[in-house]
This record gives C-alpha cells, sequence and structure tokens, in this order.
C-alpha cells in the first residue's frame, strides 16, 4: 500500500521535492491545512492539561502560515534555480516552543510567556534555515519542559498521556501533521515522549547542539535533538544542527557526518540492561522487548547482558535541575510573576525557590558524584558498540486529569533514589554522563500503544546508535506503523 | 547612610554566615522531625531576596516542604563516599 504523503519520512520528501514531483509550497500547504483540519488548538494554548480537547491533540501552540509559505516559495525558487542546500530542503518542521523564533511568538509552555515574541532566532532554527527547511509550527510542551505536563495528547489513544516535556512534537510527527520535529531533553523529554507515541527520536550527545536562544532549564544537563518517522530521518537532521558555537559554553567542535548505511551488524556488540527489561508488569510486553533483541542477534550481532553502576540518580538530578533552574528562574520569583505558573507546577516552583537556597557545597558534591559516574559509565559502554533497555517498560499510561486540579498521569519513572539494582537507570545515567540515546519503536502492548527501546552510544557516537536504530528498521516496520484516524477516544 | 568597604564586607560575611547557620539548622530539624520550621524557612528565603510569591501563607508551606525534601536529598548525596581526588564535572571552555 502506497504511503500517504503526510506520513512520508524526510528521505522520501526530499526525493519527490527534488524530482519536482512536488513542490515545497504544495507540501507545506498540505501539512498547515491537515494541521488546521484535524488539530487547530481547541483552547488557548499554551495551557494547563484538560479535559475538553474535543477530539483534538492539541500539539501546536502556534501555526507560521505565512512565514511558513515564504520560506517554502524560497526553497521551491532555490530548487527551481539548481540550489539545494540539504537534504531538508523544502521539507516542513514542528519546533517544540522552547526556542526563539524571529518574530513567532515563544512561550516555553507558560501563560506567563503568552505573548513573548523574541527578536532573534535560536541557533538551531538559523541552521535549519541555512538547510532550506521550512519552520510551519511551534510545537506545545509541558510549561517550562516539565515532564509530564503537556496539554498534547497521544494519537494512538486520547486517554493516554504522550508524556513529556516534548509531547506536542512527537505527537504531531506520529500523526502525519508536520515534516519532522525538533525536540528538547534534560532528563527523558525526548525519549519519553516519543516512548509514548512511537515516534523516532534522538537525544545527541551533550554539547554536539547548540542551545544557544533555547530556554535554559539546566545549562548542565540540557539537550536539542530531533524527532522523525524513522531512525535515519534523525540522522540527517541531526547532521544539520551540530556545530561549534562559541555562544553557547558547553559547545564543542566534532564533525558529524551522517552515514545513512548501517553496514553490516554482524560481530557488532550489543549490552543489555536485563535489569530494566524486567521491570514491565506484563508477559505480552517482555515478549515484544525480546523478539526485538532477536532481530538484532539474527543479523549476528552479539547480544549480552550487563550491569550499570548503581548511584543515587534521583538525586543528582533533583539536585543538579533544581539549583540550576532556580538560579536562572530568580527573577520570576523576584517580581512575583511565577505566581502565574500553571497550578500543576507549583511544586516544581517551590523545588527550585529551595534549589536557590542548597549551599553551593551540596552542588558541588552532586557535581562531584556525577564525575565519578562519568568515568565509570563511559568504562560499561565503551565495551560495546551500543546498550539497549527499554525507554518505558509498558505503554502509555492514563491520562488522569480531575476536574478542579489537573493533573496528568502519575510520573511512576520520577528518577529513583532505590539503589537496588532493579530501579530503571539507563535512561537518567546516560542523560547525566551526556551519552547519546536513540528512541526506536519495537511493537505494541495489548491495547495498541507502542513499546520502544532506547539504544544508547558512547559519547559521540551517535552515528552508532544510528546505526543500530535504522539496522532494526530495516528489518521490522513497527516506526511504518500509524495512528488510525479519527484518534481513538 | 554610605558604608565603606571593611563595614560592607563585614555585613555581607554576615549575611552570608546567617543563610549558612539556617541551612544547617534546618538540616537539624529535618533529620529530627523530619520538617523545618517556618521561621527557618523565613530566614532562608529573607537571604534570597524579595519574598515573591512566598509571602502568601499557602506558597510558603509549599516552600517549607519543597527545603526539607532538598535536604533530604542532599543528604543522601553528602552521604556518598568519594575519594579526595574526585574533582567536580564543571564545565568551563573558552573558545
Amino acid at each position: 500500500m502506497q504511503e500517504a504523503l503526510h506520513f512520508l519520512t524526510v528521505r522520501e520528501l526530499a526525493d519527490r521535492l527534488v524530482t519536482g514531483e512536488i513542490t515545497s509550497v504544495d507540501l507545506t500547504r498540505m501539512y498547515l491545512d491537515r494541521a488546521e483540519q484535524l488539530d487547530p488548538p481547541p483552547f488557548d494554548l499554551p495551557s494547563e492539561p484538560r479535559n475538553d480537547h474535543d477530539g483534538k491533540l492539541s500539539t501546536m501552540v502556534t501555526i507560521a502560515r505565512d512565514h511558513a509559505l515564504e520560506s517554502a516559495e524560497r526553497a521551491d525558487a532555490e530548487l527551481r534555480a539548481g540550489r539545494r542546500r540539504s537534504i531538508l530542503h523544502g521539507v516542513p518542521y514542528g519546533v517544540k516552543d522552547l526556542l526563539d523564533t524571529d518574530g513567532i511568538r515563544t512561550t516555553w509552555g507558560s501563560g506567563i510567556f503568552r505573548d513573548r515574541v523574541p527578536l532573534r532566532n535560536a541557533a538551531v532554527i538559523d541552521k535549519l534555515r541555512e538547510s532550506g527547511a521550512v519552520l510551519m509550527a511551534k510545537m506545545s510542551l509541558g510549561e517550562f519542559a516539565g515532564g509530564n505536563t503537556s496539554s498534547a495528547l497521544n494519537p494512538w489513544k486520547l486517554d493516554r498521556t504522550s508524556f513529556g516535556s516534548s509531547s506536542g512534537t512527537v505527537a504531531a510527527t506520529v500523526a502525519g501533521l508536520i515534516g519532522f520535529g525538533i525536540g528538547t531533553e534534560t532528563g527523558g523529554s525526548i525519549v519519553f515522549p516519543s516512548s509514548a507515541v512511537g515516534a523516532s527520536g534522538l537525544r545527541p550527545t551533550f554539547s554536539r547542539v547548540s542551545r544557544h536562544g533555547c530556554m535554559a532549564l539546566s545549562w548542565s544537563l540540557d539537550k536539542i535533538g530531533p524527532v522523525g518517522r524513522s531512525a535515519e530521518d534523525c540522522g540527517y537532521i541531526l547532521e544539520q544542527i551540530v556545530g561549534y558555537d562559541a555562544r553557547d559554553n558547553s559547545s564543542t567542535d566534532r564533525p558529524f557526518s551522517f552515514r545513512a548505511e548501517p553496514g553490516s551488524m554482524r560481530g557488532k556488540r550489543l549490552g543489555v540492561h536485563r535489569a530494566e527489561f524486567e521491570l514491565t508488569q506484563s508477559d505480552h510486553n517482555r515478549q515484544v522487548f525480546q523478539e526485538a533483541l532477536d532481530v538484532w542477534r539474527g543479523m549476528g550481532v552479539v547480544v549480552e547482558d550487563i550491569e550499570l553502576p548503581l548511584y543515587p540518580t534521583g538525586a543528582l538530578f533533583t539536585t543538579i535541575v533544581t539549583v540550576e533552574s532556580g538560579t536562572n528562574f530568580k527573577r520570576l520569583f523576584d517580581d512575583g510573576r511565577a505566581a502565574g505558573m500553571f497550578s500543576f507546577n507549583e511544586d516544581r516552583a517551590a523545588g527550585w525557590m529551595a534549589g536557590r537556597m542548597m549551599p553551593a557545597a551540596d552542588y558541588l558534591t552532586a557535581q562531584r558524584i556525577r564525575s565519578r559516574l562519568t568515568r565509570e559509565a563511559d568504562e560499561v559502554v565503551s565495551r560495546y558498540d551500543a546498550v539497549i533497555a527499554p525507554t518505558w517498560p509498558n505503554g502509555a499510561a492514563l491520562r488522569e486529569v480531575s476536574e478542579g486540579w489537573p493533573i496528568p498521569a502519575r510520573n511512576e519513572w520520577e528518577p529513583s533514589d532505590d539503589l537496588d539494582a532493579r530501579t530503571p537507570r539507563l535512561n537518567y545515567i546516560a542523560n547525566l554522563v551526556g551519552h547519546p540515546g536513540l528512541n526506536v519503536p519495537c511493537g505494541f502492548d495489548l491495547d495498541g500503544l507502542p513499546l520502544c527501546l532506547q539504544i544508547v552510544a558512547s559519547p559521540f557516537d551517535d552515528q552508532s546508535a544510528l546505526d543500530f536504530g535504522m539496522s532494526f528498521q530495516q528489518e521490522t516496520d513497527w516506526h511504518l506503523q500509524r495512528p488510525p484516524y479519527p484518534w481513538r477516544p | 547612610m554610605t558604608i565603606d568597604r571593611r563595614q560592607f564586607t563585614k555585613l555581607a560575611g554576615a549575611g552570608a554566615a546567617t543563610a549558612v547557620l539556617a541551612w544547617q539548622q534546618a538540616c537539624v530539624q529535618v533529620a529530627e522531625t523530619g520538617e523545618v520550621s517556618a521561621e527557618t524557612v523565613r530566614i532562608l528565603l529573607d537571604a534570597q531576596g524579595p519574598r515573591g510569591i512566598y509571602g502568601e501563607a499557602e506558597e510558603f508551606e509549599r516552600l517549607r516542604r519543597a527545603v526539607a525534601n532538598s535536604i533530604q536529598i542532599s543528604e543522601q548525596l553528602r552521604s556518598f563516599e568519594l575519594d579526595d581526588d574526585e574533582h567536580p564535572l564543571t564545565i568551563f571552555r573558552r573558545g
């Protein structure tokens, strides 16, 4: 069966653009019309999580129709003149509403900044513009990149969470409302929502992508990365957004040249953090994850169980994020604007203020522990071409919004302080030490919700994570499954 | 009123010392009762500048719980054994 245009991958869209089968204006108009028909915001965004969605996903805070069509016309003119900037040339995308866009409002997901219109582009937006990509929409998120607090729903089942915080970006990608997306991650905000909706999402190595012009939640943890309908898409997008930027102190000058063909996987080594495979409550889910590992075994990959170091990842995360956020958002507290934060974020705001009070010695202790963790985790991961665990042990949880006190589904996977070996750790360790991680769908649970794996590689070996993802997607079609419309209630 | 540098240093040092002592006091209170007293939190809060939203009773209570939680988390990290030569992971890169 021929795939509908809106569900094509970046490479497939690029092929059609370069042959003239479609124009960027036609493609952009198609996505804009589809977004405006299927997903007009049912209430003013940004918003608290609500019940009255009227069957809409609420993936987009702002649809930049005029800007998108102008960019598409420019892309077409360049193509006609024989100038193709990159594989992304003419492809419409959506970006999490945390990155500044010149002349287009950027709200950080908060009502406080509902009318904030920056006069500059984030570094990533400029890079994508130079690549010829077409900025089409600003995507919804949890306020101030808060975890599981977004208003965006899950296209596979509207009563389920799309997690967060890059939920609008991933949900729209999977629903075929944008060509690709850009998300951000501090502790799981690309891979977790990607897992909830079955997107291919990449958290690049820390410092590969400039954060200039992106709201800072944690200077020492924040990453920006691509979301697509395939692992290959993520590689193409990453190649266009990497690069040194003097405006980001953590930025490094490490070239990344994407290789779209994974090559033979025979003899490659995959470390399996088995303890996390046992966290699911479902035999069916366990079997799905096991069968995914068997796909790589069938390619001749050496699959071995591993142990990860035991560290108080939850305490490390909370300390680092609250101190850095509390420092960064000081003005919100001083001038009283913090009173305008959504109700689900009141405890989070108090945590930031408490973080500001914490003595410097405690923050530095956290960073000393993190330093040792980095050494040990690097050593474990370096023995393998990649390390793997379920991104999430079960399908997306129910989205619980009770009357009068909207609370999204409880985040049962907040980093745990439990040092027991069964604690899910790969994601939080990888985020603390800056390892790249790729989410790939690998099946469905008994409710028809996606199940996914996270593939983690050594720092700056993003290609290796992509190789495992691409080889898996060459053998399976889980990433080609589309949520049926109308979306299930 | 103007103050000279010596007086400023003395005052600033006293302010910082007050905050440090208040945090230590809060740690003792959490160890003994699991909570931090309102008075201690108020000293910590005032050391940060304007009280802002935490001038309201409900928000202040939320903050009081958050401070206790932060201290419990800090205790986990303080009790983690580290070699003396373990440096913090701070990033300072130029050019």
